[in-house]
């Protein structure tokens, strides 16, 4: 059996080493087939990047919206002006840390102890009922948040808080109890989707490779540990290194829905996408609005480019590219 | 068969994925041919054009008919009548002013997405209507969206100029004249305090003898007493603060953080308004009023407005800044009247709710203002636009207030063109203020002869120079705002972080640079 593993680990090793010339029949089709989508994707996502210029200029209609004046940086000031704007891309950033971190483990968890099911109908059942909440929109989950958590009528001040004689919380104006309400909400939101992306790979995961560990006497957590998180470490390091591009990103849904205007939670609620937004919204200038748009994907590109460089001095193949 | 069935599969997706594609460029490719149509139209006009302004104010009817395209906002109803209404108006201007008229609706919450788009593509639009205009105006001026008009309105306008009167200058920004404002049937809105009439009567209140805050105060505390479940009282729309009620109306000059204060001597400052008496006074109150369970814990949260509340029997009273003649109404059947606890005062924004402009795209502003001469001119217009064909979507009552039937085809909600001291008035309007049509209609002019204009009325700040800080300001405001407005935080504590945040961001660069504005302004009087 062992000589087996071996064999097969050899040839795939050869086969990925191996550059021979493509044989350019066998990928016509393919490549025809994701025509459309590439010239989409052409269209869509690279031609507007003629626009970011308007992050750098000034807006004057008479002369087209892309003629306006040079203006350098000038754009960018109010995304670094206040102490505000620094807790912004603070929440930002360390939010996103949270979220990858914890997003990985729970995840992955489940979906482990989701392949751990026996029987098959219960397993699709429960993966079903952990992904209707991915579909619901952000805007209902703030009025069901707002059922449970409102200062007078909430399900959590009224209910859940007598049973153990605590006072009731003023929720939407106590800022400090927001990180954990929306790393909840996001959790419960996310949760199935991860669960289908690691499962997914983890039905591919060869039995051979756990009989083998059973016949040698292998425990559960010990298979888990041998055998299922070291053949997920392709997946998990994509999923991370693409998480580490959005960094500068937010959720923002989740971060504008939830606390539903309520300003005295700014101060751990306010991310970059919302900070702009609210900071915009009267003014109505379009040129920093793109500014916000440029900064955010500029510093991701740089982010996502370090992630992938950084992986690739530590494991080269797990690197994306 | 395998094969067959997967050669099948990858046919449909790469057709299903050909198909979105093609939706976009689908809808680009009409849009541009209407481009092109409408660019074509422009060229043939004005080759027969004659040269600029002729000095008499005489139209020229031989040239080709011109075909003015406006644009109107709309609370995104269906307007299947629109063509109609349109042809009946053609017949008066093709008459008057050899022009023709094209209506276009614009979304009212769209609006400066659609405004900035027909801009980039140089679509042709002749005017444009701004709502409410004190948003846009800065911008759109800045920007060169729009083109100034001083002298179009001096050679074409004089109508326009004489019924408007002072109100024309709240159209002008940094010197030149860029807006004609619409005038509205109430010169400025008052503010004060709503009262729910059924929970009034149930407690013998008289809600005409509340004439001062503590008279107001004590019906609160009966009403508190009375109606635990109830809601004593919240704020009108739900973005909005109870504070700004009782602190009083101050003119915030066109910005978010000042107001002005008139100096002993006359002159004109530009104050920060979180810094004076007045807001320190008010923030005080309210904090009492929610301490004392008089306003909901859910304030801030609240999705729904006071005024909805209010005709659910949730609430008692509203602070509103919406009061006028008829001092009270009715929402969901449940009627309302107003406690007015200062005089009416009215800023330029008040006057900026609804204002015409007119791009910079337009090639013949001389005929766009014609028809809005023609607009105030002639009411037939107006009435028109606002109530649709007589017996179709309104019928004429006998006192000349028109009642509207037909909602189906035609809906206008606002007084968008036309004079409306000259228009019918809606009957639905005068019922619910139980009153005669005249006697509605000498409630008004009591009411318009009531109203004190700001000094500074006519002068609109221009952010450009300092927008960073506006943007850092108006976040801090976000955050503080509300929650101070409405008595949910404790301002001694608050207040000052409040302060300082907003010295933080910048406020004292605002301040100077409107004040500098004013100054200038001022001078030019």
């Amino acid at each position: 059996m062992q000589k087996a593993i071996v064999k097969n680990i050899n040839q795939t090793d050869i086969k990925r080493g191996r550059k021979k010339k493509i044989v350019w029949k066998k990928y016509i089709p393919l490549y025809l087939m994701a025509l459309p989508a590439l010239i989409y994707l052409f269209i869509n996502n690279y031609l507007p990047l003629f626009g970011m210029q308007l992050a750098f200029r000034e807006l004057d209609y008479s002369k087209g919206v892309f003629n306006g004046s040079f203006v350098g940086l000038q754009n960018f000031k109010f995304l670094f002006a206040t102490k505000e704007a620094w807790i912004m891309t603070r929440n930002t950033v360390l939010y996103n840390l949270l979220f990858i971190i914890v997003d990985t483990i729970v995840g992955l968890g489940f979906a482990i102890l989701f392949n751990e099911i026996r029987s098959k109908r219960a397993s699709r059942f429960y993966q079903s009922a952990t992904l209707i909440p991915y579909f619901i929109s952000m805007v209902v989950v703030s009025y069901l948040g707002y059922a449970f958590l409102s200062a007078e009528n909430g399900f959590i001040n009224n209910t859940v808080l007598r049973i153990f004689g605590i006072e009731p919380v003023s929720w939407y104006s106590e800022a400090k109890y927001w990180p954990f309400i929306l790393l909840f909400v996001h959790i419960w939101k996310g949760l199935g989707y991860s669960i289908l992306a690691y499962t997914a790979r983890l039905i591919t995961i060869n039995d051979e490779y756990y009989e083998a560990a059973t016949l040698d006497g292998a425990s559960k957590w010990q298979k888990i540990k041998c055998i299922t998180i070291p053949m997920l470490k392709p997946a998990v390091i994509m999923m991370l290194v693409l998480s580490i591009g959005r960094m500068f990103y937010s959720d923002f849904g989740l971060f504008y829905q939830m606390p539903m205007g309520n300003g005295m939670l700014y101060s751990t609620t306010t991310t970059i996408d919302t900070y702009s937004f609210r900071a915009l919204m009267k003014l109505g200038d379009i040129t920093m609005s793109s500014a916000t748009g440029v900064y955010q994907s500029v510093v991701g590109f740089i982010l996502l480019l370090g992630a992938n460089l950084v992986v690739r001095r530590i494991s080269k193949e797990n690197a994306l590219f | 068969m395998k094969r067959f069935v997967s050669l099948v599969m990858s046919v449909i997706l790469v057709f299903s994925l050909a198909a979105c594609g093609s939706n976009d460029t689908g809808s680009t490719a009409a849009s541009q041919s209407s481009e092109t149509q409408e660019s074509s139209d422009v060229p043939e006009v004005s080759d027969t054009q004659e040269e600029s302004l002729p000095e008499t104010s005489a139209i020229d009817f031989d040239e080709e008919p011109y075909t003015l395209v406006v644009c109107y906002p709309v609370l995104s109803e269906a307007q299947p009548d629109l063509a109609m209404i349109q042809e009946a108006i053609n017949e008066i201007t093709l008459r008057e002013i050899n022009a023709r008229v094209e209506f276009e609706a614009v979304g009212l919450f769209s609006m400066a997405n659609v405004y900035a788009l027909k801009a980039s593509s140089q679509e042709k639009v002749d005017l444009m209507m701004l709502m409410p205009g004190y948003n846009y105006l800065p911008n759109f001026a800045t920007s060169n969206m729009i083109q100034p008009i001083d002298d179009v309105v001096e050679a074409w306008g004089p109508s326009i100029k004489e019924i408007l009167g002072d109100a024309l200058q709240a159209g002008r920004f940094n010197g030149s004249l860029y807006a004609v404002p619409q005038n509205k049937d109430l010169l400025a809105n008052g503010y004060g305090f709503n009262l729910s009439v059924p929970l009034c009567e149930k407690y013998d209140i008289d809600i005409d003898s509340i004439k001062t805050l503590e008279d107001l105060e004590a019906v609160f505390e009966l009403i508190h007493e009375k109606e635990p479940d109830v809601t004593v009282v919240a704020p009108e729309q739900s973005g909005g603060t109870i504070l700004s009620i009782l602190r009083g109306k101050a003119d915030p000059l066109g910005t978010t953080t000042a107001s002005l204060s008139v100096a002993a001597d006359g002159t004109l400052q530009a104050v920060n308004s979180v810094e004076q008496e007045s807001y320190n006074e008010a923030a005080k109150k309210v904090r009492e009023w929610y301490e004392k369970g008089y306003i909901s814990r859910d304030v801030t949260t609240a999705q729904e407005s006071g005024s909805q509340m209010l005709g659910a029997g949730k609430v008692f009273a509203t602070a509103a800044a919406s009061l006028g003649a008829s001092m009270g109404g009715e929402m969901t059947g449940v009627q309302f009247k107003a406690v007015k606890l200062e005089d009416v005062f009215a800023t330029t924004s008040d006057s900026q709710m609804s204002i015409w402009t007119i791009p910079t795209s337009c090639q013949r502003p001389d005929k766009a203002i014609q028809f809005l001469n023609l607009a105030f001119e002639n009411e037939e217009i107006g009435n028109l636009f606002r109530y649709g064909i007589a017996d179709n979507h309104h019928v004429l009552l006998e006192d000349g207030y028109a009642q509207l039937a037909n909602t189906a085809g035609w809906v206008n909600n606002w007084y968008i063109l036309g004079d409306c001291k000259k228009m019918y008035i809606r009957s639905d309007a005068i019922v619910s203020a139980g009153v005669s049509h005249d006697e509605f209609i000498e409630l008004m002019n009591q009411w318009n002869e009531g109203v004190v204009l700001s000094p500074a009325y006519g002068f609109t700040f221009d952010p450009a120079a300092v927008r960073t800080e506006v943007a850092a300001c108006d976040t801090v405001i976000d955050e503080y705002s509300k929650a101070i407005g409405n008595g949910v935080v404790d301002p001694e504590a608050e207040l000052p972080k409040f302060r300082q945040k907003l010295i933080d961001a910048g406020v004292e660069i605002i301040m100077s640079e409107v004040q500098r504005q004013l100054d200038e302004w001022a001078a030019m009087q």
